[in-house]
């Protein structure tokens, strides 16, 4: 489980790299604060690929604040980026294609968390994971109880 | 003190004596006006002031005193209504409407899980709906979609007092105005908005010349003509203004040291995010001159005591929560809250949006828990007898990003309650576009614009015709008696939401129904129960002690309890994290901090200095769209009409949307006064009538957004973008480009013509035609030239109204 976990983390890491350089050409506030919530993003990734990589499976706790901060992070960077898209497509700027080019990178982010998610849930079960990962990034299932 | 003497406004038609005067509060503004409701013939037929609330001592606004009118409206819904396979909506029973929408909730937590559910509601309802949809939402239907309507209004109340405080709640109040020497009114323009505040305000003034009145508003407005000082600002400049502000009094030394050291934290980091705004830059991004920065900074300096409201200039404007975080720091510099006559007041706009706040109906858990701390949603499956593993967690989502989820189509279920979206909404096309792909309930007492996506309609209840409490812009609760049965087949929110809970068969974890009480009064007792040791602690209020006392302030945490008239009085803060509200966010993009981020900032019990970063508007003037665009408010309408379009003598007094165009614009422009024009933008146009003069600076355009009629051209919700700011999430209505054409025909003047006959030809005056033209003499037109015509001429008149002055 935990090598899964570590597979789409790098997945994550290496989109989160490659929209950091793209929007290092272009001047824009929403483009500033996608790049904030993106480098927090990667920092804590850097962290946790790095423990899981040279520890093996750890407890969740000994990562709990980093993918808290992962998933957060991801969290607020998706609608900046849907905000600068449809900026992009208002005003017609060159960007356009920035945007398009950025776009599956962005949701692939997205869809490795969902994943991610889903894996820390199995692997700690709901209620470690609940002040962790946002509701929106764990599975729509109906919880009883 | 507040008013020197009462004055009972009153508005009633009747023949005759009225049968009985029933206890209620004004529903309209977020002031909260104690107020009787006339009855005669079990028909509600008037209003009056109560001369004992002390809160308005008998005054009410022109809103106000024309409200109960919507009440007898003859096109008042009282049957449910389901969309049929032909797209019309169709009578049907209470039954029918409620096993169907019964059924989609069902359907779409089967297919979507919980999170394919949103309840949408208001800030005009009351304590107990809220809390009722936060209890059904959060602990029944599991959703961690609850958003209203206070998204677009006040959300940034709420997160900017999360982030320096720790939790909600306006530290000072109307009482604090009344005392203060200084009083800065930011982007509150509360002489239309909230006029019997205002009166209040001027009453004062005119009696003792205090307090010192500043507005900071890029708009002339009725409250700026007021002040002693107008910071007439450039669009999206809040951030920088206030940063220059806060810049100069650290380096004059204007600050409190021994408070800042004793009771905050973060001084060092908020300082240096001050550090570039010179008074040369503030004023150069500000255009405000630089004589009248420093005369405001040598105020703020000096004065002893300082009030600063805030409201829809501040919060719907670029870097709204920063700029509300920059007022509250303004405050902690100085150490003036918690002392009479200081604190910030982030206003409401609504009548009841804090009490959506404060029951949970949206944003955070009821009564301040923090959804992101376990120790509280434990908590609240306690008081619930749930399971812990039901309550969603985790920062909550706005109705723009619930837009998003729609047309991703994550969302399959959208209960609307109380308002009306598709004219409130920024980017309402998109909005519309979205919600036809969803089943979409509508809760309302009318037909509005939002029917034109509901699949199911529920015809409720007015104010008048149903009890509850709700709270004001300063913590005061106040209780809404019933004065009337509401008309036959209409039944009350609260009613609508306990029938939805039985037929959903919503339980706890013992099998009990998870609604276990019946009415109104019973549930603000397990409110009561809920709120116990939070910082709104309720426990000491009952219905009867807030008619008795004409309302209070909360906290009120015992029986001998009279409210407190203002917060943080021992300096001491929600700050602590079992304490907290929330663990804040991160400043500059909204990130839930962790827990532990937020253990290792060590406030503990102190205020949070948070940095104040500059970012440039999302969007701005441009060579296609070269003006800005700012929306707002009429004193004589509320929101999108609904209930005061039906008031004959506020439909009168303005009627028609409009566009105010700065006098050098529409000269160079060739724009004449009353002229239709079209103002269009990314997002859809509009056609409007022009009103020329000084109210707005070159630049800029102003368009009330209460019009909204999909039959006509006047919505400038067509015209606004969809930004929202990063923490409160609350939509950037105050700037958007855009840009003014003319809708004229060419023609040729031909022989045997005279200007007069072209201009009565087309219903024109032959001053209109020479402005058009921009020629001053009708002889300085030749046969053969052509001329422009404007097509349309609507003179838009409206109504001043100063009630300090004179009551019309």
């Amino acid at each position: 489980m935990t090598k899964k976990i570590v597979i789409l983390l790098m997945d994550i890491q290496d989109d989160t790299e490659a929209a950091l350089s793209m929007t290092a050409a272009v001047d824009h506030p929403l483009l500033t604060l996608l790049e904030a919530s993106l480098h927090k993003q990667l920092a804590a990734l850097n962290i946790i690929t790095g423990k899981l990589s040279t520890n093996g499976p750890t407890s969740l706790d000994d990562l709990k604040d980093e993918y808290t901060i992962m998933f957060h992070a991801n969290e607020v960077s998706n609608p900046f980026f849907e905000s600068w898209k449809r900026a992009t497509e208002w005003l017609e700027w060159q960007s356009r294609g920035l945007a398009e080019q950025m776009e599956p990178l962005i949701r692939n982010m997205k869809k490795n968390l969902e994943a991610a998610g889903a894996e820390l849930e199995n692997m700690y079960g709901h209620e470690a994971v609940k002040f962790v990962v946002p509701s929106f990034y764990l599975p729509a299932t109906t919880r009883e109880g | 003190m507040a008013w020197k003497s009462e004055r009972v406004d009153q508005n009633i038609y009747s023949q005759g004596e009225v049968d009985r005067w029933v206890y209620s509060t004004c529903n309209i503004c977020s002031v909260g006006c104690g107020c009787h409701i006339a009855v005669k013939d079990e028909k509600i037929v008037g209003i009056k002031g109560n001369k004992d609330h002390p809160i308005n001592r008998g005054r009410l606004g022109p809103k106000g005193e024309n409200q109960w009118y919507a009440n007898n409206a003859p096109d008042r819904l009282t049957t449910p209504l389901i969309r049929d396979a032909n797209g019309t909506l169709q009578p049907a029973s209470w039954d029918e409407a409620m096993e169907l929408i019964v059924s989609k909730a069902k359907q779409s937590l089967r297919e979507k899980g919980h999170n394919s559910i949103c309840i949408y509601s208001t800030g005009q309802g009351f304590l107990e709906d809220y809390y009722t949809i936060a209890k059904i939402g959060r602990a029944g239907l599991q959703t961690h979609l609850l958003d209203a309507n206070t998204r677009l209004c006040t959300a940034t109340t709420e997160f900017c007092l999360l982030q320096s405080f720790g939790a909600d709640g306006a530290p000072a109040s109307f009482e604090d105005v009344d005392e203060t020497e200084t009083l800065i009114l930011f982007g509150h323009n509360v002489a239309e908005t909230g006029t019997v505040l205002f009166e209040r305000i001027m009453e004062r003034k005119k009696r003792t010349g205090k307090p010192y009145i500043m507005v900071v508003d890029p708009r002339k407005t009725l409250t700026a003509k007021e002040a002693d000082l107008h910071l007439q600002l450039y669009p999206a400049t809040n951030v920088p203004l206030l940063n220059g502000m806060i810049r100069e009094l650290i380096y004059n030394g204007a600050i409190d040291k021994s408070f800042i050291e004793a009771h905050t934290i973060g001084f060092e980091k908020m300082k240096d995010s001050v550090e570039e705004w010179t008074l040369e830059k503030t004023v150069q991004t500000t255009g405000i001159p630089l004589e009248t920065l420093v005369t405001a900074i040598n105020q703020i300096a000096k004065t002893p005591s300082l009030v600063t409201t805030t409201l829809q200039g501040v919060y719907q404007s670029a870097e709204a929560t920063t700029a509300c975080v920059a007022v509250n720091n303004l405050h902690l510099l100085r150490g003036l809250i918690g002392k009479p006559g200081s604190g910030p007041l982030h206003m409401a706009g609504q009548p009841s949006s804090s009490a959506n706040r404060t029951a949970g109906g949206v944003g955070t858990y009821p009564a301040h828990r923090n959804p992101t701390n376990e120790a509280h949603i434990r908590e609240m499956a306690e008081l619930w007898n749930v399971e812990m593993n039901r309550l969603p967690a985790g920062p909550e989502k706005g109705i723009e990003d619930i837009i998003s989820m729609i047309e991703r189509e994550e969302v399959d279920f959208f209960w609307n309650i109380g308002t009306n979206p598709m004219v409130s909404l920024p980017n309402r096309r998109r909005a519309k576009r979205a919600l036809e792909k969803t089943f979409v309930v509508v809760q309302d007492p009318f037909l509005t614009e939002t029917s034109s996506v509901a699949d199911v309609i529920l015809p409720v209840a007015l104010w008048g015709e149903k009890e509850g409490t709700m709270e004001n812009g300063d913590r005061t609760i106040n209780v809404l008696r019933k004065a009337v049965e509401p008309p036959a087949g209409v039944k009350s929110d609260f009613e609508v939401l306990l029938d939805f809970a039985r037929r959903m068969e919503l339980m706890d974890k013992d099998g009990q129904p998870l609604i276990g009480y019946q009415t109104p009064e019973e549930c603000f007792d397990e409110f009561k129960r809920i709120s116990k040791g939070r910082p709104c602690d309720m426990t000491g209020i009952t219905y009867e002690r807030l008619e008795q006392l004409n309302g209070m302030r909360w906290p009120v945490p015992d029986d001998k309890s009279t409210g407190t008239p203002r917060l943080y009085s021992d300096f001491r803060f929600h700050t602590k994290v079992d304490d907290a509200q929330s663990f804040t966010k991160d400043q500059l993009t909204g990130r839930a901090l962790s827990k532990k981020e937020f253990e290792d900032m060590g406030a503990d019990g102190r205020a949070i200095f948070h940095p104040t970063v500059y970012l440039r508007p999302y969007e701005e003037p441009n060579q296609r769209y070269p003006m800005w665009l700012t929306t707002g408010r009429l004193v004589w309408h509320w929101h999108t009409r609904t209930k005061t379009a039906r008031a004959p003598m506020l439909h009168m007094a303005a009627q028609h949307a409009y566009v105010e165009i700065n006098t050098e614009d529409a000269q160079q422009l060739g724009i004449v006064e009353g002229e239709v024009v079209r103002l269009s933008s990314p997002r859809g146009e509009i056609e409007v009538p022009a009103r020329i003069g000084e109210m707005v600076k070159k630049g800029l355009i102003f368009v009330p957004f209460h019009f909204g009629n999909w039959n006509k051209k006047e919505a400038a919700n067509e015209l606004t973008n969809d930004f929202v700011d990063p923490l409160s999430k609350q939509p950037t209505f105050k700037q958007s480009v855009c840009k003014i054409e003319k809708i004229r025909d060419r023609y040729a003047i031909s022989q045997n013509e005279s200007l007069e006959s072209i201009a009565e030809q087309y219903g024109l005056t032959v001053q209109d035609l020479l402005a058009a033209n921009q020629k001053a003499d009708p002889y300085e037109l030749q046969i053969g030239e052509m001329i422009e015509i404007p097509l349309s001429i609507i003179n838009v008149p409206l109504q001043p109204y100063m009630p300090y002055r004179e009551k019309m």
